[in-house]
């Protein structure tokens, strides 16, 4: 995994001691480590209890990071291991998969492959994340191909250029006008 | 009935004490060997200084002579570094960046702080000391010192001596989780012997680099202050007091040093300046903490290798008494 | 500044806006509704749904860890791991090498070695000059976190040539100088 530049800014802030970067990087990063902790633990209320510490364990640990690895792939330990021992202590076993969840976290995406979405889960995606799935199927093409070709296909504003045969200025509009409109659609819904 | 069932406990409780009295004197007698053997002992070796995940290897030479000590420090990895501590001198030389740099030995002229029976009598009070298991370090036979804090406002140490010399060839500093928060440990050492005026200088090369230098001493010690510490732990008391300007923005800085004989806080007393950064709380770097606040236009920062609740204690009675 | 926001998410801009941008988000206060700030969170969000990384259910942790964050002692790196983490911090200490000098020199007309020492020793003091140099030349921050860490730094030094370890006897004091800078390439 390559190293994210702005995690590389914030994380020397922090080392510093500015702990209001951190906030930043919780803010980043949050979502994608529930996603990965409820692969270990199934309910919603302890799955919140262990990404909050698995957050307090990284920061009491931030001095130890030094940047050989990516932040997220650092913080993707912490919060196997927060689960782990979570398990450990509710004396559940943990689940084989967590060995395949390991070797899994260098390949983007990857974690989709383990995915298991039961039926209940799906039930229960709650209205953010639907809000942002329909406003993205309700943008117009040239937007929606611009974002995903990003965020989906990790490209650069250049090779999304060349993708869509346009100027880099003109990806730089249409990506954040994507994220405007979608932005704007949930606005009720986030506090 | 009564008196019958106290009679054994308190005889139980005098030769617990008797007995206890006894290691304790042992264990004492062998960190009177340590401190004594730090002031006398000249050796070469190389150690290790292990710190949140870190590892740092430096060769270490030094010479007491004629009551003076002499010493070379010198890191064996990443960018080489060393350290000279002269008669009254310590030259830093620091070749990646291509400078040397000097100052007056701040520590004490004659390179150590003279520990006296009543620092043993001060440390008593605040920690037991156990004697270990002997074993082995740096291929010599080495006898292990546990130092026990008495209450939560200090750190525990681990010690191993060389057995013959005393000299300290181990040390573990311990939080009341038991978990080491640093150590440093002699992987080779040669005990004595004569150490040539060679092996005492610098291998790099002073023409090459630029100099920085102090060439006056700078710290004052301090007789009368405007602050006040109302409250602290016990078993801290007040050892040194100095007022020296800050190289930073050349503002005056109070710098008093609290010791229990082991653990040491300071306080740190410094007029607040347009601009300067205003955090203040509880902060940490690897096993130092720190705390700090805002009083009459003065930040006080108070920090130590001792537990948060010990610089928080100190920083909370810090008090202006003007 | 949103559509700068999006540009920081996707590493489009320099390094110079980069910073600068972040200095800002991190100071907005979040409980002021800033909407810089809410873009930041929405837009990552955004990234999570797009790749299928997201929770059952969505809700936002973010306030619960920074009360808890707030309790916490703030953390600083010990001195031989602050490191320039990247080639453009390198690049930036590199030019202002020169200007360096002169504040080293400036330090020690006006100072004791050790905190010289540390200046020098300790890779993070040219990251602190070099970041207040920059920043009168650049659009580079001087944060308050820079200050505050060599601040500590010099108080660091200070009381570790008072202390004496068991034994070891300032010989400690001066190991904590002379540690190696990592990853010097």
């Amino acid at each position: 995994m390559e190293q994210d530049e702005n995690d590389i800014v914030l994380v020397e802030r922090v080392q510093n001691g500015d702990k209001q970067a951190f906030n930043l990087l919780v803010e980043k990063y949050q979502f994608r480590i529930k996603h990965l902790v409820s692969r270990f633990v199934k309910d919603s209320h302890e799955q919140e209890d262990i990404v909050q510490e698995s957050f307090i364990k990284a920061y009491r640990a931030i001095s130890r990071f030094r940047g050989d690895s990516a932040f997220y792939t650092w913080l993707y330990r912490i919060a196997v291991n927060t689960s782990k021992n979570y398990l450990v202590a509710m004396s559940r076993r943990p689940p084989a998969q967590d060995v395949i969840a390991d070797e899994m976290v260098h390949s983007r995406g990857a974690e989709r492959l383990v995915e298991s979405n039961s039926p209940e889960q799906i039930a229960q995606n709650d209205q953010l994340v639907e809000a942002i799935k329909q406003s993205i199927s309700a943008l117009p093409e040239e937007l929606k191909q611009a974002i995903q070709l990003r965020e989906f296909d990790g490209l650069s504003y250049e090779d999304i250029a060349v993708a869509m045969n346009c100027p880099i200025g003109t990806v730089r509009s249409r990506i954040f006008r994507a994220r405007e409109a979608i932005e704007q659609a949930i606005a009720d819904l986030v506090e | 009935m009564a008196t019958s069932s106290v009679a054994p406990r308190l005889i139980t409780f005098l030769l617990i004490a008797f007995l206890s009295e006894n290691v304790a004197a042992d264990a004492l007698t062998w960190l009177m060997k340590i401190n004594s053997a730090a002031a006398e002992v000249s050796f070469s070796g190389t150690f290790v200084y292990i710190h949140d995940g870190e590892i740092e290897a430096m060769e270490v030479v030094r010479r007491v002579k004629d009551g003076m000590m002499q010493e070379r420090l010198y890191s064996l990895n990443g960018a080489p570094r060393e350290i000279i501590r002269g008669m009254d001198k310590v030259w830093c030389y620091i070749p990646d960046q291509n400078v040397v740099v000097y100052d007056y030995r701040q520590i004490s002229q004659s390179g150590f702080p003279k520990t006296l029976p009543s620092d043993f009598e001060q440390l008593k009070r605040n920690y037991r000391f156990v004697e270990g298991s002997d074993g082995r370090i740096a291929d010599r036979p080495v006898q292990q010192i546990n130092v026990i804090p008495n209450d939560a406002y200090r750190y525990g140490y681990s010690l191993w001596a060389d057995s013959t010399t005393g000299l300290l060839l181990r040390s573990d500093l311990i939080n009341q989780q038991d978990e080491i928060l640093e150590q440093y440990l002699f992987i080779d050492v040669e005990i004595g012997g004569d150490i040539t005026d060679e092996q005492l200088v610098a291998v790099s090369d002073k023409d090459e680099l630029q100099l920085f230098g102090n060439n006056t001493p700078i710290t004052a010690s301090a007789d009368s202050s405007d602050w006040l510490l109302t409250q602290m732990p016990d078993g801290y008391t007040l050892s040194k007091h100095i007022r020296r300007m800050s190289p930073m923005d050349a503002g005056e800085v109070e710098h008093l040093v609290y010791t229990d004989g082991l653990s040491s806080v300071s306080v740190f007393i410094k007029e607040i300046r347009e601009g300067q950064s205003e955090m203040s709380g509880l902060s940490r770097m690897g096993a130092v903490h720190a705390y700090r606040k805002t009083l009459n236009n003065h930040r006080i920062t108070v920090m130590g290798e001792v537990p948060a609740e010990t610089v928080e204690y100190f920083a909370r009675g810090v008090e202006y008494s003007n | 500044m949103h559509e700068e926001i999006s540009q920081l998410i996707d590493q489009e801009l320099n390094p110079e806006q980069r910073s600068a941008l972040l200095e800002r988000l991190i100071n907005t206060d979040t409980r002021n509704n800033d909407t810089a700030r809410k873009s930041w969170k929405c837009y990552h969000l955004i990234g999570n749904v797009i790749r299928d990384e997201v929770p059952s259910t969505g809700k936002d942790l973010s306030a619960l860890v920074r009360d808890k964050l707030e309790k916490e002692p703030t953390v600083l790196a010990p001195l031989s791991i602050k490191k320039p983490g990247s080639n453009e911090r390198q690049n930036a200490r590199q030019n202002a090498r020169k200007d360096v000098w002169k504040s080293v020199g400036l330090f020690a007309i006006a100072a004791s070695l050790v905190v010289v020492a540390v200046a020098t020793l300790m890779p993070m003091k040219f990251d602190g000059i070099a970041f207040q140099l920059t920043a009168s030349s650049k659009a580079f921050n001087t944060s308050q976190a820079i200050r505050f860490s060599q601040e500590f730094d010099e108080m660091l030094v200070k009381h570790a040539e008072f202390t004496a370890s068991p034994g070891m006897n300032g010989l400690i004091a001066y190991a904590k100088l002379v540690s190696a800078e990592k990853l010097q390439q």
